[in-house]
């Protein structure tokens, strides 16, 4: 389970952004030099759950989804995973979360094994219980054949599945994907829904960013909608649907037109 | 923080790039390079010294004993050359090396014991001016016949004409060996080589452990794992002070072996590298370590800010030539260490290292240049680390 509550980061704005800050519109998320990239988003994703995080370009989808992986710290806010707190404890945060995005994050000079062995070690997973999940994982996958090639060597489809084995030799209990289906092909890109199918199955957490909303009436019960660094929506894809006129796509669009 | 060290580690033993600059480089090509172009430059200048010299004179009548010596110089070849006007034209078109010009009645006036002046025309413009080298030598040879045959004639004997050329002679006596005297020329060089070895091995391999990473979209996979970013910055600076050290050392060594084959091979002519033992080789492999801890520190820093892989190639290519400032200070003439210079980066190890050369290095020389180099690695080391943990460097953009 994970817990979003009030989540806000801000970046110093280069010179360069701050001389040009006059002579532009205002932008609500600019202040004293300061660019307030996600200001106030709240969530919450039970265990078992597919959440849908969705907005327009900018919004402030990633820069939540990066803070959600620990890779920067909210300035502001609180994120729980699993019981514990992201901000105080990020180390044992991060043994508990499983993140991809559209890159793969593989070395390409390793092959699949030693890449996944890499990430499993780093996380101190004995190497006997390494080994078996290594194996398991590669063949609920179907890339045991691939699994001694070097990644620089493979296909992308391949790519991402290696991918998925890295992110999930620690066994998540929440997994986050950043517009993981971005850039993929079509089988690429079901690769990817199949395993967040079958991951929330099997009782895990998961969180992710897409602009495609057939692949967001497919997963998800729950979603997000992020806007100008704020969580503008969140409820059921039903409650989204119902909003305006039956169609997904027309009532996500409402709820953007109305902030 | 093993785990990934071994990951750097097996990274680099797969790139073919790391591979040839940390051990063939160091090993192999630099010495054959600088062997070969020693032994090329030795062959041009040994060339230079035997090339027959085309030349002209004017007044050659005037001066029949110089004439006839000029003429019997094998390595003298003769162009007659129709007017004075011409010189330039010829010396300039290569057509002749020299044209001596002789003022008349040079070899009468000389009889009577008047000092006379020749005129030598060239083209100075060479590295290396080997026509006026021979010319003096020809005329120092010349005027020494003219001044025994002269002051004989007046009666002086020999024990009085060694007088007159020269009446005090100066005996120098040196405290120096061979090895110090050639230890100071040659170990002004032996830094230079084996610091910029280790930065060319280390440049590439910093870059693509930092910016090369973040390009590839691994960086950010990296820094998701369960490890303090102080660790994962501290397996990075070890992966690249191990680079740059093995091939620092690599040269080292491969000097040692070089120069040791050269003695065999040349025998007297380099005995003073007799001196230089394993003691010497290990202590300037030594003081390679920390020198490239420190410039593994800051080309870590450098990678880790750089956005991109040639943005931070770039900065590393500016860093290249600001350490070649303290590396040739060591270089510049009768440049000693001392308790200053000792404490100066790298600067103290290029003097450290012709020192050990030359056999002068003391111990305590020794220890105060490993520690104060070793306090300002770990202190840059320090920085780096907290630089690198910065998200304003990390995802900078």
């Amino acid at each position: 389970m994970i817990e979003v509550q009030r989540l806000g980061k801000r970046f110093a704005l280069p010179r360069s952004a701050r001389r040009k800050a006059g002579a532009e519109p205002p932008d609500p998320r600019q202040e004293n030099g300061w660019f307030n990239a996600v200001r106030e988003v709240s969530f919450r994703c039970g265990a078992g759950e597919v959440l849908g995080l969705l907005g327009p370009n900018g919004a402030g989808k990633t820069t939540t989804l990066r803070m959600l992986s620990t890779a920067i710290a909210p300035t502001a806010g609180s994120v729980t995973v699993d019981g514990v707190n992201l901000v105080a404890d990020p180390l044992t945060a991060r043994r508990r979360i499983g993140f991809l995005s559209g890159g793969t994050g593989l070395y390409g000079r390793l092959t699949v094994r030693e890449n996944i062995r890499y990430f499993g070690d780093a996380h101190g997973i004995p190497r006997a219980v390494l080994d078996d999940r290594t194996s398991e994982l590669l063949s609920k996958l179907g890339m045991g054949q691939y699994a001694d090639r070097r990644v620089d060597a493979l296909s992308s489809g391949m790519k991402q599945r290696a991918a998925i084995a890295r992110a999930m030799i620690h066994a998540p209990a929440v997994l986050v994907l950043d517009e993981p289906t971005t850039g993929l092909d079509i089988l690429g890109a079901q690769v990817v829904l199949d395993f967040m199918r079958e991951r929330s199955l099997a009782g895990c957490a998961v969180v992710f960013s897409t602009h495609h909303l057939h692949e967001v009436e497919a997963l998800c019960r729950r979603v997000c909608i992020v806007d100008m660094g704020c969580s503008v929506f969140e409820d059921s894809v039903d409650a989204l649907r119902a909003a305006d006129s039956g169609s997904l796509s027309a009532g996500y669009l409402a709820r953007l037109k109305r902030q | 923080m093993w785990t990934v060290l071994k990951k750097e580690v097996l990274e680099l033993l797969r790139e073919r790039r790391t591979l040839i600059f940390t051990f063939l480089m160091p090993t192999v090509i630099i010495p054959v390079l600088l062997g070969g172009f020693g032994a090329f430059a030795g062959h041009k200048a040994g060339q230079e010294a035997e090339r027959v010299l085309h030349y002209a004179v004017f007044g050659a009548e005037y001066a029949p004993e110089l004439n006839g010596q000029l003429l019997d110089n094998p390595r003298l070849s003769r162009i007659a050359l129709d007017s004075i006007g011409h010189i330039d034209e010829n010396l300039r078109d290569r057509r002749l090396d020299f044209v001596l010009v002789l003022p008349p009645g040079f070899e009468q006036k000389l009889a009577t014991g008047q000092q006379m002046a020749l005129e030598l025309h060239y083209n100075d413009a060479v590295t290396v001016d080997t026509i006026s080298q021979r010319m003096r030598g020809i005329t120092r040879a010349y005027s020494n016949s003219l001044r025994e045959h002269f002051l004989s004639s007046h009666g002086i004997d020999s024990a009085g004409q060694r007088f007159v050329a020269e009446p005090v002679t100066l005996t120098v006596k040196s405290v120096a060996s061979p090895r110090e005297r050639a230890g100071e020329l040659i170990g002004a060089f032996l830094p230079y080589f084996f610091l910029l070895i280790g930065l060319s091995a280390s440049i590439p391999v910093a870059m693509d452990m930092a910016a090369g990473e973040k390009e590839r979209g691994t960086l950010e996979s990296l820094l998701l794992l369960p490890l303090p970013r102080s660790r994962l910055v501290l397996a990075k600076f070890c992966a690249i002070a191990l680079v740059g050290s093995t091939a620092g050392l690599m040269g080292v060594v491969s000097l040692a072996l070089w120069g040791l084959g050269l003695i065999k091979g040349a025998g007297a002519a380099v005995t003073w590298f007799d001196g230089v033992g394993i003691g010497d080789v290990a202590l300037i492999g030594l003081m390679i370590l920390p020198a490239n801890a420190i410039i593994a520190s800051l080309l870590l820093a450098i990678s880790f800010y750089g956005r991109s892989y040639r943005e931070a190639v770039n900065y590393a290519s500016a860093l290249a030539l600001l350490l070649l400032v303290p590396i040739l200070i060591g270089m510049l003439p009768n440049m000693r260490l001392s308790s200053g210079w000792a404490w100066m980066p790298i600067t103290n190890i290029s003097l450290a290292v012709k020192e050990s050369v030359k056999g002068t290095l003391t111990a305590a020389d020794f220890a105060v240049v490993f520690i104060s180099t070793s306090l300002v690695a770990g202190v840059l080391l320090a920085l780096s680390i907290n630089w690198c943990k910065r998200e304003s460097v990390l995802f900078r953009s």
